[in-house]
């Protein structure tokens, strides 16, 4: 029973970041109905850039709003030079070309800061803290992780429901034609959708470095994970992604700490597989398919 | 030929189709007509397998085909059009008919994959016939065009030539005329007479003209449910028919 | 008016005696890059069927063409190689059915998604099972006659090309060594143009690359090739036309998943080896890659897309004397990237579409 604790524990933290990899794809997907694969190659770039900030200044809080930045502009940049010039008929393009854009930023990374992998040292100790006699699977920096997280969502959450800018958004998430007829500026959306998506997909790079290294492919299993979540979750909903990327995490540490780490991705196949022989469009999903 | 029983539909709480019974005749062109929104292309979609009736039976040929899929209709013996056109914007003309006469083709993958003699004699005959048909709709011409670079009653036309070229035993006709000239409805008239009787015809249409030229029988539908039934004299004397469609379109 | 199979086996049979005669007169390490052409063009014809025709991206062939390899690997071991690529495909014909039923369900990225996991989760099997496949260290593929192996003293052979391939060195299943044995062939006592082990394993690659062209070509050409477009471009219309969308699905999964399988075999030669590393998520890339760039619907576009994938890196290499490793590692990957982006953008239909574009600009 103490083990399933520690298990369980372990897994949250790494489900906080899983979760904000998913809300990236969730923000993108609901923006412009394109899933950004693309995405972790956005955050292992931003990360390294916080990386290099990091090294030379020794403040991480300025390297994690560098990533921020640096995540939006990226976003941005991607949307406007890549997604909105492919055609709109054509929907394999669009999916082919985010991952043409996850394969440049992947070789872009490698000859800037190259193949072999580097370690982020946490801002705040990464070892397990000791309370109540004993040592907990939990550190400093997993709880910086999951204070950073919720701040994160519950700021989201207050944007997409409180203000109107929120409503604005998932009007033209929903209607874009509606949406323009009432006044609501869907391009200026779909680029802050991109940007917002860039930013809170730098800011998981950055709190998941520290555990993992840094390379330029490091973040591919990550991809994986975020997509599971996502996928359960609807890819339409918040919540949804928030809810499954921790579950996600939860499952995967469990599976890990019980077996072994290289069965992660097996596992997140086998849950995607049952999941979407279910439900094709997955949880929460609003989206209907065409009829006649 | 096609016969709807007690047909209930209802989406989402919303009862579309409310216990429609209608038949259509062996060798008759049938017509179903109704104000907007009154359940036509519902109707249509039940026949055609894309909505499943929540109660009620569906029956061809005596058979029922609640349960069949649309794809397997073809194979039936039921070819139908659709509002939106529907030709493969990719695909040649030619293709686009040719693709409506493989419904009954034999051809495995397996024979495909060799492509052995047999396979590419029957692929000979259905390039005939689809020449032929294309010929007879005076659509010779275009035959390696695609589809995007025609106007749109010629697109109409290739539909149509599609749906034929399979020689159903029923053909569903959702709206032929939207969107036509009067010439190209004038050939339309013309054409689906000549196809009856071998063929049955079951034709949904606004253009009360062509209806009450080419009907034998008509159901009027309205709120989901059938209103009315008759030949065309008896339908437009009929007061409710005039009622439901006050304000709709004008009966000639 | 010719059969289709008179003239489609004319195309492969030509186009077989043509490649083995080439194969005869080029030197062993041509010859290894035309077994890695061939090799690629067999899988990427698959794609053509079910990303091009059928419009379903999948990431999933790399993975199949893992269980290909590993089901000749193993098969290899008991019986011979006909054998052996016979039931590697069969093994593909399963997984592209498994893949399929639950695939051709799903729309676009949900797919891709999917089959993104799948690329990512088939090879980590590999080292669940240590004691069968071998772990990360792989299976042996021995060369087919030891006499010839044993008198050019099989070369094991790095994954050069693959790894400057998407890459990341390393993570590769075999370290790649710079001065690659594959160099020192051409100081090798052996005659150039003699059979070497290079030249066998090209005749291996471009025999199955023939059959399986030639059966490419009569699928795409025929009746199952409109169905597969027309299911892409409109299912609905599809439907009513007498077709089913999801069988037609599922087909194009099965028949690109038996090439995926054959030329996973294939690799399995050509490689001596078959390992985690060589198959995983870059494969899957690599084949995306090439398809989209030589042209997404086109059997000749996937052609193109296999000399490109292999050339383009050795091009990058030749060129880049004076950079160092980083950047040159790099580079290839790179210009993948932005021509990727840019043929999706710019000219959907890749050199193909181009090419074709060009001449109806001609004629004009």
């Amino acid at each position: 029973m103490n083990q399933f604790l520690d298990f369980s524990l372990g897994g949250i933290a790494n489900g906080a970041v899983i979760a904000l990899m998913a809300l990236a794809l969730v923000l993108v997907w609901r923006s412009s109905r394109v899933v950004n694969f693309a995405q972790v190659g956005q955050a292992m770039f931003t990360t390294f850039i916080s990386l290099w900030i990091y090294e030379v200044s020794g403040s991480w809080l300025l390297a994690l709003l560098i990533a921020i930045c640096a995540g939006a502009i990226l976003g941005l940049v991607v949307h406007l030079l890549v997604m909105k010039p492919v055609r709109r008929a054509d929907a394999s393009g669009a999916i082919i070309a985010t991952f043409g854009v996850l394969i440049a930023l992947q070789a872009a990374a490698g000859m800037i800061w190259g193949g072999d992998p580097k370690a982020f040292v946490p801002p705040v100790a990464n070892s397990g803290l000791e309370f109540a006699g004993r040592i907990w699977p939990v550190s400093w920096y997993d709880l910086l992780i999951f204070a950073v997280t919720s701040v994160l969502v519950l700021a989201l959450s207050y944007v997409f429901t409180r203000t109107s800018f929120g409503l604005a958004m998932r009007a033209s998430a929903l209607n874009p034609e509606v949406a323009r007829i009432s006044g609501v500026r869907v391009s200026r959306m779909l680029i802050l959708g991109w940007a917002m998506a860039g930013s809170v997909g730098a800011i998981a790079g950055v709190l998941i470095a520290p555990s993992a290294t840094l390379s330029p492919n490091s973040f591919d299993l990550l991809l994986v994970f975020a997509f599971t979540a996502a996928v359960i979750g609807g890819l339409d909903s918040l919540v949804g992604a928030v809810a499954f990327g921790v579950g996600t995490g939860l499952v995967l540490s469990l599976v890990t700490g019980y077996s072994d780490a290289s069965n992660a991705p097996i596992v997140s196949l086998v849950l995607l597989v049952v999941i979407l022989l279910m439900k094709p469009d997955g949880f929460f999903s609003q989206s209907k398919s065409r009829v006649v | 030929m096609l016969e709807l029983t007690g047909v209930d539909v209802t989406v989402s709480g919303l009862k579309i189709l409310d216990g429609v019974s209608m038949k259509v005749p062996a060798g008759s062109i049938t017509g179903l007509i109704g104000p907007n929104g009154a359940g036509k292309t519902t109707a249509f979609n039940v026949v055609s397998g894309f909505v499943r009736a929540n109660s009620g039976t569906v029956t061809f040929k005596g058979k029922s085909i609640n349960h069949v899929k649309t794809h397997q209709l073809a194979k039936l013996g039921i070819s139908r059009t659709l509002q939106a056109v529907g030709l493969f914007p990719t695909l040649t003309v030619l293709e686009n008919v040719m693709l409506g006469a493989t419904s009954r083709n034999k051809a495995g993958i397996l024979s495909e994959s060799l492509a052995l003699p047999w396979v590419d004699k029957e692929q000979r005959v259905i390039r005939q016939k689809s020449v032929e048909i294309l010929r007879r709709f005076t659509l010779d011409s275009v035959m390696d065009a695609m589809p995007g670079e025609l106007p749109y009653p010629t697109q109409k036309k290739v539909a149509l030539a599609r749906a034929l070229v399979s020689e159903p035993d029923l053909l569903l006709l959702d709206e032929p005329a939207g969107g036509v000239g009067a010439e190209e409805i004038r050939e339309l008239s013309a054409l689906l007479q000549q196809l009856t009787p071998e063929c049955t015809v079951l034709l949904v249409e606004h253009h009360m003209e062509l209806v009450m030229e080419v009907c034998d029988l008509i159901w009027v539908l309205d709120a989901g449910k059938i209103i009315a039934s008759g030949t065309p004299a008896q339908i437009r004397s009929n007061q409710d028919v005039l009622t439901a469609y006050l304000g709709e379109a004008e009966v000639s | 008016m010719r059969s289709r199979l008179s003239s489609h086996a004319f195309i492969c049979i030509g186009a077989w005696l043509v490649l083995m005669l080439v194969n005869n007169a080029i030197e062993p390490l041509m010859s290894y890059y035309l077994a890695l052409v061939a090799m690629y063009a067999t899988a990427m014809f698959g794609m053509v069927i079910l990303v091009g025709l059928s419009g379903q991206v999948s990431l999933g062939n790399g993975a199949i063409m893992a269980v290909g390899a590993y089901v000749f690997a193993l098969s290899y071991q008991h019986w011979n190689a006909v054998i052996s690529m016979v039931l590697a495909g069969m093994a593909g014909v399963v997984f592209g059915l498994l893949l399929g039923i639950v695939g051709a369900r799903l729309r676009g990225p949900y797919l891709a998604g999917l089959t993104l996991a799948f690329a990512v989760g088939i090879p980590a099997i590999a080292n669940r099972f240590p004691s069968i496949l071998g772990g990360e260290d792989g299976l042996k593929v021995p060369a087919p006659n030891t006499s010839i192996a044993e008198v050019i003293q099989a070369p094991t052979y790095d994954e050069s090309s693959l790894d400057q391939f998407l890459t990341d060195p390393s993570s590769a299943g075999v370290a790649p060594d710079p001065t690659s044995t594959v160099q020192t062939f051409d100081t090798s006592p052996l005659d150039p143009g003699s059979f070497a082990l290079e030249h066998w394993q090209a005749s291996v690659a471009i025999a199955v690359a023939c059959i399986v062209g030639f059966v490419a070509l009569n699928l795409v050409r025929g009746r199952q090739g409109l169905a597969w477009r027309a299911v892409r471009d409109d299912p609905v219309a599809a439907s009513v036309v007498g077709i089913s969308p999801a069988t037609t699905k599922v087909t194009a999964f099965v028949v690109s998943s038996l090439f995926a399988a054959l030329a996973g075999g294939v690799f399995a030669q050509i490689l001596s080896f078959v390992g985690p590393g060589a198959f995983g998520l870059k494969l899957s890339l690599a084949l995306l890659v090439g398809v989209v760039l030589g042209g997404r619907t086109s059997l000749v576009g996937a052609l193109i897309g296999a000399v490109i994938v292999v050339w383009l890196p050795e091009l990058v290499g030749s060129l880049g004397n004076g950079w160092n490793d980083q950047v040159s590692n790099n580079v290839p990957n790179l210009v993948y990237g932005l021509l990727v982006v840019a043929v999706v953008v710019f000219a959907p239909s890749g050199i193909t579409g181009l090419v074709t574009q060009l001449r109806s600009f001609r004629q004009r």
